[in-house]
């Protein structure tokens, strides 16, 4: 950048003639603001110098033949060759400083529309939560917009489907981000070691358009870019033996090996309230590295790899029976950025294999899936002040199974009729976007931005849109009005094939004040979401839901060491089957009130306990058993009011121990879980027997106990 | 986290001591404040070396005992700034209560403290446009305020003090201010937490640097004090005696006047 000098043109003097006098001026920057206290001076002779008055303007004796300097605290300095004294007066613009630097650098580590998440976490924030359990999405769990009802960790962020949202790491969507996700109750924690995340960004509606295939909310991950230390941590616990090492490359980046051996036996015999559950166990392996390549391009580089299987004992409808899963997966994200200036370009990738194999009675089923993402972005700063970026992106998923599965769905004794089918679906489709920020200060900004499919196999042609607008009225008070339009593609699932089109129209109210010592937070929305899965078992298509809701939320710190947080959630949820039938939505919760109370004395301890409370998940009752010969088995009469009843209210207190020692060079950190402490039986379903008649309770996770330890080398 | 919030304490304790020690001489030595004053209208010229009459007016509150001079200074500050709306009034505004901060500590008022330097950090936070002296002052005013918050807060604002003073270096590679407050924030940060590895680093960076990029008197000058003091008591922590005679014999040459450093000589004797 250059500085802009006008010369104004009084009078022109030779340079001999000019001894004895001054020269005259006022330093601005570009907006025409005086620039008060710039210092100007004659190069050979410094101490004859000057600075410039509030007003900007200055006074300087003449130096014949030498040169003019000016400069200014955070703007460009400026050198004028002795011709500037034939003037008697000058106005000199000054520009910013910070405009001629790497901007990409200061501002290029966030999300463009960063401002508009609801919650920006730090590692450090998911380690202190006590609902997280040390994971980057089962911390999502203590926000009031999150509406999870089944404890796994697949977020689900008010009221919407998981499968509508979406968890991207370094810009790539990962799906079925937690592991064991086909269990209920056991998918509790995500495919993520928090050593290799930087932060999280929670945008709980109104995603960025940024990122596409989302039609609720959105999870952004971030890997670390540097290491604080070198890592060495082995951790053993009730059910899991893993390790992590980690170091910087030379200052240029850094590589992180994990990996993990779970095990069932210890935990199963100390858990023996688990009725049911078998076994199950996994090995995992990841790899992230990062690396500057040259000063202006940079590349990343995830790569992980799980293994995982489970047995457990079911009752389905009449049978009951071992239920077993195993799957492989494997994938693999490598994102390349170059940035110069104000500019930045990113192509990011991404390659996701997994194969899986579920038995249950009759049913069979091996099934292959693939996924691939591609996208390049550009992101462009004008100024400061104002921030653009387009992009494009690629999809394309592949599934195949070969199913031997029951007639009828509700006979999976052996001997019961029997069908197979070989199923494979590709489902491929690409989209452009472009989103802007423009920001007023640290008060005002706003975001925009517009997605649209250019090709799909599948949907027809959308266009997504949105808009936000946040306000500061001071430090630490924020508002947040968003609202728009977005569209994402089903993913495939047991009940139906993918690729149909999600649809949702969102619009959301956000108001947080955080204080020194306690922080405040509210949120009033509402959303219209088309699409979706229908009813598991019920033969009911859906339009959609509508939901609106409420949230509020406070915490407090106090004598340093203690934290009480308390949340209230209210939301009020309709599903619209495509008959017209208006019944409550699977998320319709009147309350949904969580608590936590804890104390962090880095010495002595650290113990929190947690409490969450809510309505019953609603359901559609089977009012009756009507033995079908042909099946072998009875059907289930399901009742005509759809989600006509409501399980027994949920209640779940849980407690969490930790204390740190430092052995010479370890550190040591023992932590000891209880969940469901007070033992109650908390209701997901029913267990339907014989005529279904008699039915009993299927309860979610009994009382469970869990501890370990975790060393970590101090580095030197 | 105790011993880390303790030490700050201590740190922030012997600080005050020393500089008010210090101050007081200057302030003996040199003509009154008021006077000084009288010779400053609010014009320009309240900013010409603002720095020393903010250091000075808080001495002359700690003798007085009472908040008088910081503030009248203050109310000069922010009268400027409404007339004029230059940044430069706001830095020196914060950096005003960060001195009115260490003053109500001095005098056990730890809640006027807290108030005092969170409305210094609020001057700064909320500049739309920041400098390198800006992130360097706001990072320094963010560590003085972990003593403030909870052990929950601690670790997450020492973070925002590294970024923030990241910022200033990247900002302004030669910033003194910048390189000293990465060295303190390492320097109190535990072991345990990854703390002590860096601050020799810095603060050898910080006396390579210039008290000012560009000589103005408007503008900051603070932070080589502090950089010899706290590098002294860095080798003294490692009990590197060699390196900590030589740094105090060229931080007293520097500063001969300055308590800080000449008080460390007692640690040194017989070393």
């Amino acid at each position: 950048m250059k500085t802009i000098l006008f010369f104004l043109f009084f009078a022109v003097l030779g340079v001999d003639t000019l001894q004895g006098q001054s020269l005259k001026g006022q330093v601005t920057d570009v907006q025409g603001v005086p620039i008060f206290g710039a210092y100007l001076y004659c190069i050979k002779q410094a101490q004859q110098g000057t600075h410039s008055g509030l007003d900007g303007t200055f006074t300087l004796p003449v130096c014949p033949e030498d040169s003019l300097f000016c400069s200014f605290l955070g703007y460009e300095k400026q050198v004028f060759g002795p011709e500037i004294w034939s003037e008697d007066s000058i106005l000199i613009i000054l520009k910013e400083t910070a405009l001629t630097m790497d901007l990409v650098e200061v501002l290029g580590k966030d999300p463009v529309l960063e401002d508009f998440s609801v919650k920006k976490l730090e590692r450090l924030d998911v380690y202190q939560n006590p609902l997280a359990a040390g994971d980057v999405l089962k911390a999502l769990s203590s926000l009031p917009a999150s509406t999870t009802l089944d404890e796994t960790a697949n977020p689900s962020l008010r009221g919407s489907d998981p499968d509508r949202s979406r968890v991207v790491l370094n810009g790539v969507p990962i799906y079925q981000p937690v592991r064991n996700s086909q269990l209920n109750g056991l998918g509790n924690f995500s495919l993520f070691n928090t050593e290799i995340i930087q932060r999280e960004y929670v945008y709980a509606s109104n995603p960025p358009l940024s990122v596409g295939n989302t039609s609720a909310g959105l999870v952004e991950l971030e890997t670390i870019d540097q290491l604080e230390n070198r890592q060495f941590n082995i951790g053993l616990s009730l059910a899991n033996l893993g390790f992590l090492y980690g170091q910087n490359l030379r200052d240029k980046g850094l590589v992180q090996v994990y990996g993990n051996y779970q095990f069932s036996k210890p935990f199963l015999w100390a858990n023996p309230l688990l009725e049911g559950l078998n076994s199950f166990g996994n090995t995992d392996l990841g790899i992230h590295a990062r690396y500057q390549l040259t000063d202006h391009w940079a590349t990343s580089f995830f790569l992980y790899a799980i293994q995982e299987s489970y047995s457990v004992n079911v009752q389905v409808f009449d049978y009951s029976g071992a239920s077993e899963a195993s799957s492989r997966r494997l994938f693999a994200i490598n994102s390349w950025e170059w940035s110069k200036g104000n500019q930045q370009l990113a192509v990011r990738m991404g390659v996701d294999r997994q194969g899986t194999d579920f038995s249950l009675g009759i049913l069979q089923s091996e099934g292959q899936n693939q996924r691939q993402y591609y996208g390049v972005q550009y992101r462009w700063w004008p100024r400061p002040h104002w921030n653009v970026q387009v992009g494009a992106d690629f999809q394309a998923f592949k599934n195949a199974s070969q199913d031997t599965f029951p007639v009828f769905f509700y006979a999976y004794q052996p001997g019961a009729p029997l069908a197979s089918r070989v199923r494979e679906e590709h489902i491929v489709f690409g989209e452009l976007y472009a989103v802007a920020k423009r920001n007023w200060g640290e008060r005002w900004s706003l975001g925009v931005g517009s997605r649209a499919n250019v090709f799909s196999t599948e949907t027809p042609w959308y266009v997504s849109a949105q808009a936000a607008l946040r306000f500061q009225p001071k430090a630490g008070q924020r508002w947040l009005l968003s609202a728009g339009q977005y569209h994402s593609v089903a993913t495939s699932n047991a009940l139906r094939a993918g690729g149909s089109l999600l649809k949702s129209q969102q619009l959301a109210l956000d108001y947080e004040w955080e204080a020194n010592r306690w922080t405040w937070s509210t949120a009033i929305y509402a959303k219209n979401d088309q699409g979706g899965d229908p009813q598991r078992f019920v033969q009911q298509d859906l339009e959609g839901t509508r939901t609106w809701g409420l949230e509020l939320g406070g915490q407090y710190e106090w004598h340093r060491f203690w934290r009480g947080q308390v949340s209230y959630t209210f939301l009020e949820q309709q599903q619209i089957s495509l008959d017209g039938t208006i019944s409550p939505g699977p998320r319709d919760l009147r309350y949904f009130i969580r608590g936590t109370l804890e104390f962090n004395h880095p010495r002595w301890l650290n113990a929190s306990i947690f409490v969450l409370g809510r309505d019953g998940q609603v359901y559609t009752p089977v009012i009756d058993g009507l033995y079908q010969p042909a099946a072998k088995a009875f059907a289930p009469v399901y009742s005509p009011a759809l989600n006509s009843r409501r399980y027994e209210d949920y209640w779940s207190v849980g407690i969490n121990l930790s204390k740190m020692w430092i052995l010479q060079k370890c550190r040591v950190l023992a932590f000891l879980n209880v969940s469901n402490a007070l033992n109650r039986a908390n209701q997901r379903g029913w267990i339907l027997q014989g005529n279904y008649r008699n039915q009993e309770p299927d309860l979610f996770q009994l009382r469970t106990l869990y501890f370990g330890t975790i060393w970590s080398l101090l580095a030197p | 986290m105790k011993q880390f919030i303790f030490q700050i304490k201590l740190l922030m304790a012997t600080s005050l001591f020393l500089l008010f020690i210090q101050c007081r001489s200057e302030l003996l030595a040199g003509p009154s404040y008021s006077s000084q004053l009288q010779e400053n209208p609010v014009t320009d010229s309240l900013l010409m070396h603002i720095e020393k009459k903010i250091q000075k007016a808080f001495v002359q509150d700690l003798l007085a005992e009472q908040n008088s001079m910081l503030d009248q200074l203050g109310r000069q500050l922010a009268a400027s700034y409404e007339q004029n709306g230059q940044n430069l009034f706001l830095y020196w505004q914060a950096y005003l209560h960060y001195y009115e901060a260490i003053f109500y500590l001095q005098n056990e008022q730890g809640e006027e403290s807290e108030k005092a330097i969170l409305t210094g950090i609020a001057l700064l936070y909320n500049l739309a446009t920041k400098n390198s002296e800006d992130y360097a002052l706001l990072a320094m005013m963010q560590s003085f305020s972990i003593q403030f918050v909870s052990s929950f807060k601690a670790a997450g604002l020492s973070a925002k003090v590294k970024k923030n003073a990241e910022e200033a270096l990247l900002l302004e590679d030669q910033n003194l201010r910048a390189a000293y407050v990465l060295a303190s924030n390492d320097y109190y940060t535990p072991k345990a937490f990854g703390g002590g590895k860096e601050t020799e680093k810095y603060l050898t960076m910080a006396l390579e640097m210039p008290d000012q990029v560009q000589t103005n008197p408007y503008l900051p000058s603070w932070g080589r004090e502090e950089t010899y003091d706290l590098l002294i008591r860095h080798y003294i922590k490692e009990e590197n005696w060699a390196k900590a005679k030589e740094k105090y014999a060229e931080g007293h040459a520097l500063f001969p006047n300055s308590y800080r450093i000449n008080q460390l000589s007692g640690k040194l004797i017989g070393q």
